[in-house]
């Protein structure tokens, strides 16, 4: 089988229920597509429960616009057009007592980044597929 | 504003990525299963026009949008690809476009301000449930 190709899919959904629901399912099957182990296929449900659950508070609109781009390791989540500061506002939202900070518990990398031509603030989340 | 929208590259397997993601749309807008049915595999074959004809010489992105109001569904399809036209050499049937004209209670061709290609279809979303409503 040859290598998956690297693929990235833009996903802007009006907040309220439709993020889950739709969000989830793109990236689970896109992280499908790309070869990833089930446990980190579960990891990956599990970011983007939490994104759909805190990025509509800090959006600069009523969109939540999210980068889904996987390669053969792994699938790197951009959850952008954030507010000034949103999205370490978005990482704090993801502390759970007891538990910790989701993103940073399940996922490789979390940085906050500037989105390109002014796309303004963005979360960068890296699951790696190889643990 | 659409209240769904996915970019992503003109490939077979994104084509199941957009019809999951109506899957979940169709969850949240309590959609039958007859018309989410319906839907997805116009959707389908809006997708997969694009992928099999817009690009001939490489790869392009495929846009889609949803837009609900007032139970009426509006799935807009486009691509940045040569436009629609008479291919003699088609890999396919030539049934894609008419069965979404049967499955959609419209559908227009054209191209957006962007000059990309569009597909723009509507669904009466409770068209089914009407219609079994008349029926008993």
């Amino acid at each position: 089988m040859t290598a998956p190709a690297v693929n990235e899919t833009e996903v802007r959904v009006r907040s309220g229920p439709l993020v889950s629901a739709v969000l989830g399912r793109v990236v689970g099957m896109l992280a499908a597509r790309a070869q990833c182990p089930i446990d980190r296929l579960d990891d990956a449900l599990l970011l983007t429960d939490a994104v759909a659950a805190h990025a509509p508070s800090h959006s600069e609109s009523d969109r939540v616009v999210v980068n889904v781009l996987t390669d053969p390791e792994g699938l790197e989540l951009r959850v952008g057009a954030l507010r000034p500061d949103g999205a370490t506002a978005l990482l704090r939202d993801a502390d759970l007592p007891g538990v910790g900070n989701v993103f940073e518990r399940v996922a490789d990398e979390v940085h906050a980044a500037t989105a390109p031509n002014g796309g303004g603030d963005e979360l960068v989340l890296r699951l790696r597929f190889a643990g | 504003m659409p209240d769904l929208e996915l970019t992503l590259p003109a490939r077979a397997e994104n084509v199941a990525v957009v019809r999951h993601a109506f899957g979940g749309l169709g969850d949240v807008l309590d959609v039958g299963d007859q018309m989410l049915a319906d839907i997805k595999l116009a959707v389908t074959e809006a997708c997969t026009n694009v992928v099999v004809h817009a690009y001939p010489d490489g790869e392009g992105p495929l846009g889609v949008a949803a837009i609900v109001d007032d139970r009426q569904l509006t799935v807009v399809v486009v691509d940045e690809g040569r436009g629609i036209t008479p291919r003699p050499d088609s890999p396919g049937l030539g049934l894609g476009l008419p069965l979404i004209a049967t499955l959609a209670e419209s559908l227009e061709l054209g191209t957006s301000a962007e000059n990309q290609t569009e597909v723009r279809m509507t669904f009466n979303l409770d068209a089914a449930a009407d219609e079994s409503a008349v029926a008993s």
